[in-house]
């Protein structure tokens, strides 16, 4: 036959480059080695085109397989994100995939730390039933999705549609809320920075090399090379602040007053882009006014920075502009860390606007948009209106402006109490509320009270370890996900190799979990089904794509003109926020919390050869850094008598470490850092176990107004020389 | 012929440690067997402090002492300028550890054998680049040929005014705020070497030898006593 003997192979090169061009006239690059790799025999060397899932940034990746193993991870060349480079995380995803402490099979809890294993229909099954019944006797609002979105978030936030109940909840609180509140109100949306053009930049605890994003990486290196000027303002010298031109140690909590003060010298000394602040925003008056008091003097005082270096800042930024940018930050000072931290990141996003620098070269800019398909109509059908409001009550009369972040730092203490309704069920997906959220042992008792925890995951975590049922899902290197899109690109998580052990995709399990609760009518299509609905506009196929994992398709620039707020424009007054409760213009707010003589500020952050809680247990990056230590200046720890390397007990009001100190010139002497992700609780992850402290075990649920975000900086610890 | 160098631009690197695993991963090594180190500094007292990032590998030294004191002949410097291991070849009895002035050797002891960074010698064979210059995002890692001028290497050893570490074939731009004295120092030969090589090895060829006469004498002698006690 004909058919057969034009290969698969000529066929879809050949309908793959037409369909393409013919549609939309992008264009889509084929991957040589891919090509290669599928004539010769499985037995072969083989790339897989797919993407990284050892942090949340998804670069693109070559999986290079020898023999049925990834031997190598490499960066996919044509992915917008890695260009072809890794990050530590990215490359030691081998050791994640053959991790011998994996998840292997389904298993449920028999008791304290016990678990036995349990056949897929079986706990699908048992699930089902359980949540059935939950349902008639509490409603549909008693089931809680918790997750770190990714990939699979859509069809996660599809069973709870179909299931009845609006609390799906996702990590934002304890990472970016305040930035984001602040970002959607006054601009639309939350802009990056354009890394690579940038002339002058200053980061506000953002541990940009810390806290590592691959792509923003590559460009802010390359711009420092072209002379661009860093500046981290810090309580510590964290990665960011040894790589960057110029390090100010602020005292922890008070950068909201450094940020109120560059812009009262920025609007006082007439430095801001006037014609931009004409066209493109409205309150400049209002914000004028608002900051009359906060001069460089007064912000010296709360900071500990002087005030000559705070104006020298403000000038040589608007000199800058519009190359200069301030960032919108992520998890730090305007994400999650104080008790100011929307203030903060309102005040960010204010002095932004003032240097004129949004979607000019060198400052902040929102990402091209793609229009995928609509995927609804394989989908089952139209979901039924959620029953009752959010658990959480994000998106209440008293949270107007969160409601797409949650507040997962309030879980424990909505278990406990029963209103508006008991939460009765909760399921966990590729996240650790145990060391990821605030006060562990609360969460821990929270997940004991519950009638059902089920934990979706690669790995026995934290969380997990409390679940009646613990689902393993197959890795990122084993299984595919919903198409992503980045920048002009989309691009496809696929296999590189079969499931090692009994573990499914992250979709047949949701499926799975869907159809013993009753919901089949919502889960008869496959993941390549949905694929496809969502490339379809772009005349392109799952299976298409798969073979060149990265296409160029066309995308849309973002129009700085029409903002996605009430005016069009960025709001530097902003009636959003007096409805909230708070103020018109940013404004100062003290950090909740002073440490007294014998106590500290407690701040955590991330490291570059770790990813939250989810690498401890990766035997590379598990060598590089096995233990988190407390940084503590000298002069506090030699009246404590301590000493680097030294045991001590960290004491907070909730909860209380064992860790090793790092005596450092390199933090501010009013705080003690611990870096995140450390900690382990669980033994049958045996690399990790016991290993450094866990800092969620120091940190009070504290909710910060307006963004509702998990204040996690401001906790009060006392140090002592342990043993 | 081609010697190949590399150089590490400090100023650029931001210590992630893509290096150091995506070498690790590329020749499957045991997780505490790392070819490139990072090592991070910190010089001045609060609020005035820098710190800094240096990464270390093995020099591809110009005359390895390595090689000179290998019983083997497992660790040899290629004429590419690579020095090598040759893993069937080595008895990992770790002299060669003791003998590397920058300690940029590796026991292993699932395998009893010493490796080291080979520069990714295969790759390099096939026209690509040692994985971690291939995975640094940073750009910080330049590889190539020291002999060819127009190399990408040599232009930017000459456009960046980097530090050759003198007698090896590793270059630095300096970290910015840290002078040269965080880098690794100039090849030296260390003593123990020299103390192997000019006395130890030669008085042991010594000893050997009169040990081998003797047993060689002391038959010869027999033999005639032998003779003699027959006749």
């Amino acid at each position: 036959m004909l058919e057969q003997r034009i290969s698969r192979r000529t066929f879809l090169k050949g309908s793959l480059v037409a369909g393409a061009l013919a549609t939309f006239g992008g264009k889509l690059v084929p991957l040589e080695q891919a090509e290669a790799a599928e004539a010769t025999s499985p037995a072969a060397s083989q790339v897989v085109p797919t993407i990284c899932e050892m942090c949340g940034v998804k670069c693109g990746i070559l999986a290079h397989v020898r023999e049925g193993r990834v031997w190598r991870l490499t960066g996919n060349p044509r992915d917008p994100q890695s260009s072809g480079r890794l990050c530590a995380r990215g490359n030691a995803g081998t050791k994640t995939l053959y991790d011998p402490d994996r998840l292997k099979g389904p298993m449920k809890r028999v008791g304290d730390g016990k678990f036995q294993p349990i056949g897929w229909e079986q706990a699908f099954k048992e699930i089902g039933a359980k949540l059935q019944e939950l349902k008639g006797r509490y409603g549909p609002q008693t089931l809680v999705w918790l997750a770190h979105p990714e990939l699979i978030s859509p069809l996660e936030k599809h069973f709870m549609a179909a299931f009845g109940s609006p609390n799906y909840t996702g990590h934002g609180p304890t990472c970016y809320s305040s930035r984001n509140v602040a970002f959607e109100q006054m601009y639309g949306g939350v802009p990056g920075v354009d890394y690579r053009n940038v002339r002058y930049y200053i980061a506000f605890g953002r541990n940009l090399t810390g806290g590592i994003k691959n792509p923003d990486i590559q460009k802010i290196v390359a711009a420092r090379a072209e002379g661009a000027h860093l500046v981290a303002v810090d309580p510590r010298l964290s990665d960011f602040a040894f790589f960057a031109d110029e390090w100010l140690p602020i005292r922890p909590g008070t950068d909201l007053a450094l940020v109120l003060a560059l812009i009262n010298v920025i609007i006082n000394e007439n430095l801001y882009d006037a014609a931009f602040v004409a066209e493109r925003t409205v309150g400049f008056a209002e914000l004028k006014a608002g900051v009359a008091t906060y001069t460089p003097e007064w912000a010296a005082k709360i900071t500990g920075i002087d005030a000559a270096t705070i104006t020298r800042l403000a000038r040589e930024l608007a000199a800058a502009k519009p190359a200069a940018a301030v960032d919108p930050g992520w998890h730090a000072v305007t994400g999650s860390q104080y008790y100011n931290s929307v203030q903060a990141a309102r005040a960010v996003a204010a002095l932004n606007a003032l240097l004129g620098n949004l979607g000019a070269r060198g400052g902040l800019a929102f990402p091209p948009g793609i229009k995928l398909g609509d995927p609804s109509s394989i989908m089952g059908p139209k979901p039924p209106a959620a029953a009752g409001p959010r658990w959480d009550g994000a998106g209440s009369e008293k949270w107007p402006l969160n409601k797409a972040h949650g507040m997962i730092q309030v879980f424990p203490e909505r278990v406990k109490e029963d209103k508006p309704y008991p939460l009765k069920a909760v399921v966990i997906q590729h996240l650790n509320p145990v060391r990821s959220s605030t006060d562990s042992g609360a969460f821990i008792e929270a997940l004991k009270q519950l009638e059902l925890v089920v934990a979706i995951d690669i790995q026995m975590n934290d969380t997990a370890y409390y679940a009646h049922y613990v689902l393993p899902e197959a890795t990122y290197l084993e299984r595919y996900d919903p198409l992503m899109t980045a920048g002009n690109k989309v691009v496809l998580r696929q296999p590189a190799v079969e499931p090692l052990f009994d573990t499914r995709g992250a979709e047949e399990i949701i499926a799975g979990l869907a159809k013993a609760a009753g919901l089949s009518a919502y889960f008869n299509f496959t993941l390549e089904q949905y694929n496809d609905a969502l490339l379809a506009p772009l005349g392109l196929t799952q299976a298409q794509l798969a073979r060149v994992g990265v296409a160029e398709v066309e995308a849309q620039q973002p129009d700085y003109t029409k903002l996605k707020t009430p005016s069009g424009k960025i709001e530097l007054a902003c009636q959003a926020f007096v409805k909230a409760g708070s103020t018109l213009t940013p404004a100062w707010e003290p950090p909740l919390v002073e440490p007294g003589e014998d106590e500290f500020r407690f701040i955590q952050g991330h490291v570059p050869m770790h990813t939250h809680t989810t690498t401890d247990n990766n035997a590379y990056l598990h060598a590089i850094m096995p233990e988190n230590e407390l940084w503590v200046h000298p002069s506090r720890a030699g009246k404590l008598g301590i000493k680097t390397g030294d045991l001590v007990e960290v004491a907070s009001r909730v909860g209380k470490v064992k860790v090793k100190a790092r005596v450092t010139e390199g933090i501010h002497p009013e705080a003690v850092f611990l870096a995140h992700g450390f900690g382990c609780g669980v033994p049958l992850r045996k690399l990790a176990y016991n290993k450094g402290a866990n800092d969620s075990a120091l940190i009070p649920v504290i909710t910060a107004p307006v963004s509702g975000a998990a204040a996690q900086c401001e906790t009060l610890v006392t140090v002592r020389k342990a043993g | 012929m081609a010697r190949f160098g590399m150089l590490v631009d400090l100023t650029r690197c931001i210590g992630c440690y893509g290096c150091t695993v995506a070498c690790q991963a590329r020749w499957d090594l045991l997780p505490q067997v790392q070819f490139t180190k990072v090592h991070r500094y910190e010089v001045g007292t609060f609020p005035r402090v820098k710190g800094g990032v240096v990464t270390t590998q093995c020099m591809h030294c110009d005359d390895p002492p390595c090689a000179r004191v290998c019983p083997t002949g497992a660790t040899r410097k290629r004429a590419d300028g690579i020095v090598v291991v040759d893993e069937q070849e080595c008895i990992g009895c770790r002299y060669c550890q003791s003998a590397c002035p920058y300690d940029a050797r590796s026991f292993n002891p699932e395998r009893n054998i010493v490796q080291k960074c080979y520069f990714c010698y295969d790759f390099v064979e096939q026209g690509e680049k040692p994985a971690c210059v291939d995975t640094c995002m940073a750009g910080a890692r330049i590889f190539g040929d020291l002999e060819d001028k127009g190399s990408e290497l040599s232009r930017a050893i000459t456009a960046k005014k980097a530090v050759q570490i003198k007698g090896t074939s590793i270059f630095y731009v300096p970290p910015r705020n840290l002078d040269t004295s965080v880098l690794p120092a100039d090849f030296q030969e260390p003593g123990a070497v020299r103390i192997w090589q000019d006395i130890v090895h030669p008085a042991g060829k010594t000893v050997m030898g009169l040990a081998a006469g003797a047993v060689v004498a002391g038959l010869v002698v027999n033999t005639v006593n032998k003779s003699n006690n027959h006749k």
